[in-house]
């Protein structure tokens, strides 16, 4: 009897564990940070150039999937030195003392065919957030490596700058600077077959 | 008065458009002057903005001028101008065109290089008319105030040789790009 229950016992634990996702190596130089913002009501783009993802992903177990972002807010460029410079700076994001972004998963939906939604906490300027990225994947060959599978990720997420406190005091107006900002993910990650 | 030039004035086409320009200048003139000083705020911010779209007008407004000009020519120059002050007025008139164009122009270049696109108050953005550059940026920029600067010279001749004819010549060359006295 004492054996049937261990067994049980056992059984349960197995079945209760997810197995892990497949692990997946962020390819940068195939992948863009990219994000519109406006600036006297006109839209202009920028990106993030430095950032570090993990990425523990499986189209077949989404339970066990897992993403985390970090991204240097100092690696900011508009193609203009003095947006960038008042980007890092302590009324806007603050890169001093938050240098850097964070984007987590908390799980995944597949939403049909090639798109999925990620919910997810974004921590800007310290202030964290629940978000919902909705993303199409691509899964094949990597053209670059026979060996290898790639990935590749495009979504878009409008956040409200002012939901973070990005853009203190008098820049709380959104007028001129405006308070709706897309994020544009273009990522391309490999792994091993 | 007749909507279109003639021999003796200015008609209705040309008189407007050259007081509306006129009056687009001062004000950014007055923007400019009080907008670059300031130091980086919301408020300047706003200036800029208005700056940026009233010029893209005034760029508007001045094609208009020049198509016009084309289409219903300005009223001769009096008979008692001697050459050389014939050719001191078309060349002013010359330089105040090339330099009402230059003003927007090298405008929406700067913002076209420094990545700050134009947009028209709020209901479309121009595209940029170059990639960003810093060189370009600066160059624009040196230039933008410059030819502010050969505007200030050009307006002021313009404005002194108006009153030249009106108050010493005593002919008629203000009074035909001023409404009233019934046209002819």
């Amino acid at each position: 009897m004492r054996l049937v229950g261990l067994a049980s016992v056992l059984l349960v634990l197995a079945f209760s564990v997810p197995t892990a996702a497949a692990p997946w190596t962020i390819d940068l130089a195939r992948s863009r940070l990219g994000f519109t913002a406006t600036q006297l009501r006109a839209p202009f783009d920028g990106e993030f150039k430095k950032y570090a993802a993990t990425i523990d992903f499986d189209p077949h177990n989404l339970v066990a999937s897992r993403v985390a972002v970090e991204i240097a807010i100092e690696s900011v460029d508009t193609k203009n030195d003095e947006r960038d410079g008042y980007i890092v700076s302590h009324e806007w994001m603050a890169a001093r003392t938050y240098p850097t972004a964070r984007f987590e998963t908390a799980g995944f939906a597949h939403l049909g065919g090639e798109r999925y939604e990620a919910k997810a906490r974004l921590t800007m300027r310290g202030v964290t957030r629940d978000v919902v990225l909705p993303f199409t994947l691509k899964i094949g060959d990597d053209p670059n490596d026979s060996t290898r599978l790639a990935a590749r990720v495009e979504g878009v997420l409008t956040v409200k700058r002012t939901d973070y406190g990005i853009g203190q005091g008098q820049w709380v107006a959104t007028d001129m600077i405006g308070g709706d900002v897309r994020i544009k993910v273009s990522l391309t990650a490999t792994r091993s077959k | 008065m007749r909507f279109r030039n003639t021999e003796t004035r200015f008609g209705a086409m040309a008189m407007t458009l050259h007081w509306l320009v006129f009056a687009l200048v001062v004000a950014m003139v007055a923007l400019g002057w009080t907008m670059v000083p300031m130091p980086v705020s919301a408020d300047k911010l706003r200036l800029y903005d208005l700056h940026k779209s009233i010029g893209v007008v005034a760029l508007t407004l001045m094609a208009l001028r020049l198509a016009w000009r084309f289409t219903s020519p300005p009223p001769p120059l009096p008979h008692h101008m001697k050459p050389w002050q014939r050719a001191l007025a078309r060349a002013s008139h010359a330089f105040l065109y090339v330099i009402l164009f230059a003003m927007p122009l090298s405008g929406w270049i700067m913002s076209s290089a420094a990545n700050f696109p134009v947009s028209v108050f709020g209901l479309f953005t121009l595209p940029n008319l170059v990639a960003p550059d810093k060189a370009l940026l600066a160059a624009a920029k040196t230039f933008h105030r410059f030819t502010s600067y050969a505007l200030f010279a050009l307006l002021a001749l313009h404005v002194l040789g108006a009153f030249k004819h009106h108050l010493i010549d005593k002919d008629d060359v203000l009074r035909r790009m001023l409404p009233g006295r019934g046209g002819r």
